[in-house]
């Protein structure tokens, strides 16, 4: 019961979604829509839980008064304003919390993404020392792609660099993509044959 | 009497009391009809064609301007469905039905004044609010039951595809039991006991990051099996993993592995829900959290599993900025080239759909391997022998061609 | 104070806080200092209380708050036929909610799926089951559904659209007269190239022999495929990143230095 129903759950599901596939007809697809709001039901139960882990960490923090709780008040407070006034006064444009969304989400979701541009000079940086042959292949074909795709690498080498790199990319470089995701695919297709069939269940509490 | 009747009896009358070629009155559509629509495999689609009066002419000053269909369950409960503009009568799929239930329809011809446009209600586009519009319905024929199919013929090359995969897989797995497989080394899964070794050595946590996806990815899937895993190699050390989710249901889903995992592994003080715990469903925002927990935390190990996108620069770099051990795995191929470029390993692509597999060591799960290989060995044997031939036909026997676009089609979706 | 805080200007507060944060955030490439500390968890609080409140808004109002409603107005209506005083004070109540609620809650359709929906509410239940010592595998229930779910979906369409699909597109720049090929040399090269780079990254992922002999040769020649791609791929991205490095400087430069500098763009 403990192990045997939870399989026997994940078996009806997976399967009925692998036929549903296969079956055009509107019974089907209506009952597989009900099945894509069932699992909006058990996300919302899930939140909940997340939310109270969330919580748990940071009120811990704080009655402990372990190294940097005041951190932790910075979290709950944030949490519960912008929760607040989004849930009860909704997201209205104009409001305050698009104000929020748009002076304080959007602002660090960039600045963050525009870290990147740092760290991709620091990874580059490091292959170049590794030195091994499949870093040095990395290396040059992203030096020819950057050098082809600025104006600048066209008009030294008479525009051919700009060709060159785009043979690379729709030819060679789709074929290792390719390569991968047929690969991955099937690597993907049989592990959820696995879960399906019941033979992987460290998820369910097997071994 | 509801208005299309009173509509239906008039046109009815004109019918009776006139001819058809040259009359001078609002002549309704003819030959009317309505059945299932074959296409609509789902069956929520019917068919309705209907024709006109050749050379039959409007009243003077008027001009045909269209068609109106209505669609409905009962006689008198038809509604209107479409407007077709232009003189021209054709075939109208009528969609978004409910399979097995009857339909009756009607078709209306629309007649305007010369030179005026056709104008719509705002609200309805299916009425028609043209000042002078004259209306000629046809009878309302019917009913039309609606049918469904459980089979689309379309996907059948899916259908033998996977049908003959899931079979490979199963009799490989039942030869499994009784035969030793061999399995190639994977670099970054061998690196995975050196690097229990180094958090043990070291006193420091393993921090275990398991992508951007929720249950319903199956890259997730395959980092929370590897988590497992890996949980099964550190309990006898006591090596604390730090498991900070994206998403609620992977987080409960991952203390449900780690607890179990312990258990299984005869350690089960060892695990400590709190070191799975939610962060927030904000991409950059989890990225910025688990920058701040390597810093202060500074694992010895890092664990990138899963599904990524941009944030795996951001994560990979703060780990090398401490100088943690980084084992990545990934089958975003946009990501790779980052992860390789700043982590010590990198599985790609299937090789983390393998890692389950290769750490647990499970006969069983490591035939599965096998399996993968025989399916790729039959995709290379059905591209090469594509190639050959596409290359064969087109330059040896002229006129092949067709023969490869014929077979071709069998991949196309 | 409703005055008051109208008579600020939200634009500018606006401004100074992403200007401070984006700094905050800068200082992280220093180190983990306490400015980025403080960004940081700002930054959660914000974010997962944001996720919340769209899930909210988007998802749970429409896929779970209604139909509860409209299943106990169901139920009570039931009720109200049956044990009439009873029923009436909680439907008084119900009726409480504002008008677009309750139409909302009448537009739900009442058949199956309505009825079916006990069955999710009940596995959503048991994933608190993990708060109960002796009963955590009670969880299992709701984790066995969501992940069958998320393995049942990917097998026919991963095999619809990466295996045959780009099977064909692999096939198909050989074949004469198709769109993609064109008689150009290099062209037909490029064809040969991507076969090649299929067919080799597919050696270099054989697992159940040893990389030896031609399958070793052939998953050489992957891999260096494979860095060519990953390098393509690394060099196609520097472009944008630095692109909102730009966007973030002029940000800086251009919004906020006027504020309080006699700086303006130039």
């Amino acid at each position: 019961m403990k192990m045997r129903g939870p399989i026997v759950v994940g078996f009806l599901t997976g399967a009925f979604l692998l036929v549903q596939f296969f079956v055009p007809h509107q019974s089907l697809k209506k009952i597989y829509e009900m099945l894509l709001d069932w699992g909006v039901v058990i996300g919302t139960f899930a939140i909940v839980l997340g939310l109270a882990s969330l919580f748990r960490v940071h009120i811990d923090r704080i009655r402990q008064r372990r190294r940097g709780y005041g951190y932790s008040f910075v979290t709950l407070a944030s949490f519960f304003v912008v929760a607040g006034i989004g849930l009860f006064k909704g997201m209205a444009p104009g409001g305050a919390f698009q104000w929020m969304f748009a002076w304080v989400q959007v602002p660090l979701d960039a600045t963050v993404f525009s870290l990147l541009a740092f760290f991709m000079a620091s990874a580059a940086y490091r292959s170049f020392r590794a030195r091994s042959t499949e870093a040095t292949i990395l290396l040059i074909a992203a030096v020819i792609v950057i050098l082809g795709r600025v104006p600048i690498g066209g008009e030294w080498t008479d525009g051919y660099l700009p060709r060159i790199t785009e043979w690379m990319m729709i030819y060679p470089a789709v074929g290792a993509k390719r390569g991968i995701i047929l690969g991955a695919s099937l690597g993907a297709i049989a592990m959820a044959l696995r879960i399906i069939l019941g033979i992987e269940r460290s998820h369910l509490g097997g071994e | 009497m509801t208005a299309g009747r009173a509509l239906l009896i008039a046109a009815a009358l004109l019918i009776a009391g006139n001819g058809w070629a040259g009359s001078e009155e609002f002549a309704p559509p003819l030959n009317v009809r309505v059945a299932n629509d074959d296409t609509a495999l789902a069956g929520d689609g019917i068919k309705i064609s209907w024709s006109y009066a050749a050379g039959h002419k409007p009243p003077e000053g008027y001009r045909l301007a269209g068609f109106r269909v209505l669609v409905g369950e009962a006689k008198d409960e038809l509604g209107a469905v479409d407007v077709v503009e232009g003189t021209a009568p054709r075939d109208l799929e009528v969609g978004n039905l409910v399979v097995g239930r009857n339909y009756w329809a009607q078709v209306e011809a629309l007649y305007l004044p010369s030179e005026v446009v056709m104008t719509y209600d705002r609200q309805d586009p299916n009425q028609v609010t043209t000042p002078g519009l004259k209306v000629a319905a046809a009878e309302i024929v019917g009913p039309a039951q609606t049918v469904g199919r459980w089979y689309d013929p379309a996907l059948t090359n899916v259908l033998v595809g996977v049908l003959l995969f899931s079979i490979i897989t199963l009799v490989v797995l039942y030869v499994a039991r009784r035969r030793e497989m061999y399995i190639r080394p994977i670099a970054g899964l061998q690196a995975v006991d050196d690097a229990i070794g180094r958090a043990t050595e070291m006193g420091r946590p393993i921090l275990y990051i398991s992508g951007l996806g929720g249950t319903g990815d199956v890259s997730t899937i395959a980092a929370m099996l590897v988590l497992g895993h890996l949980a099964h190699k550190t309990a006898p050390y006591g090596n604390r993993l730090v498991v900070p989710a994206i998403d609620s249901m992977v987080m409960a889903t991952e203390r449900e592995i780690l607890s179990q995992a312990y258990l299984h592994a005869g350690h089960p003080e060892a695990y400590n829900a709190e070191d799975v715990f939610y962060v927030t469903d904000s991409q950059f925002g989890y990225a910025t959290a688990v920058a701040g927990i390597m810093m202060r935390e500074r694992p010895a190990v890092n664990f990138f599993m899963g599904y990524f996108a941009a944030e795996s620069l951001v994560l990979a770099e703060t780990g090398n900025m401490i100088d943690s051990l980084q084992i990545a795995g990934t089958d975003t191929d946009t990501q790779i080239p980052f992860f390789i470029t700043a982590c010590d390993y990198t599985l790609m692509g299937e090789e983390l759909y393998a890692a389950s597999a290769y750490l647990s060591r499970d006969p069983i799960l490591l035939a599965q391997l096998k399996a993968q290989d025989i399916g790729k060995v039959l995709v290379g044997a059905v591209l090469i022998g594509g190639i050959l031939a596409t290359l064969v036909t087109t330059y040896l026997w002229q006129d092949g061609s067709s023969l490869v676009e014929q077979m071709l089609g069998w991949l196309k979706p | 104070m409703q005055d008051l805080l109208a008579a600020l200007n939200w634009e500018h507060i606006g401004i100074w806080v992403a200007a401070l944060l984006t700094l905050a955030v800068y200082s992280f490439l220093y180190a983990e200092t306490p400015v980025f500390r403080v960004a940081e968890h700002l930054f959660i609080g914000v974010s997962a209380a944001y996720g919340l409140v769209v899930f909210f808004h988007l998802a749970v109002k429409p896929t779970v708050w209604y139909p509860l409603l409209a299943l106990i107005k169901q139920g009570l209506d039931y009720f109200h036929v049956h044990y009439q005083p009873a029923a009436k004070a909680v439907i008084s109540a119900l009726h409480f909610s504002p008008a677009e609620v309750a139409q909302a809650v009448n537009e739900v359709p009442v058949d199956f799926r309505l009825y079916a929906f006990i069955i999710p509410f009940i596995l959503g239940v048991l994933i608190f089951g993990r708060f109960f010592r002796g009963w955590q595998w009670l969880s299992r229930w709701p984790i066995a559904f969501s992940v069958g779910f998320g393995a049942g979906v990917p097998i026919p369409v991963a095999f619809q659209a990466n295996i045959l699909e780009q099977g064909h597109q692999t096939i198909e720049p050989f074949v004469r007269g198709s769109q993609t090929w064109s008689p150009a040399a290099i062209d037909m090269a490029g064809a040969w190239a991507l076969a090649v780079g299929v067919l080799t990254t597919l050696a270099y992922f054989y697992f159940s022999a040893p990389h030896r002999g031609w399958l070793g040769r052939s998953s050489r020649l992957g891999m260096w495929f494979l860095m060519i791609a990953f390098g393509v791929g690394f060099g196609n991205t520097v472009m944008a990143r630095v692109a909102l490095l730009i966007g973030r400087m002029q940000f800086l430069l251009y919004e906020w230095l006027p504020l309080w500098t006699g700086f303006h763009r130039p």
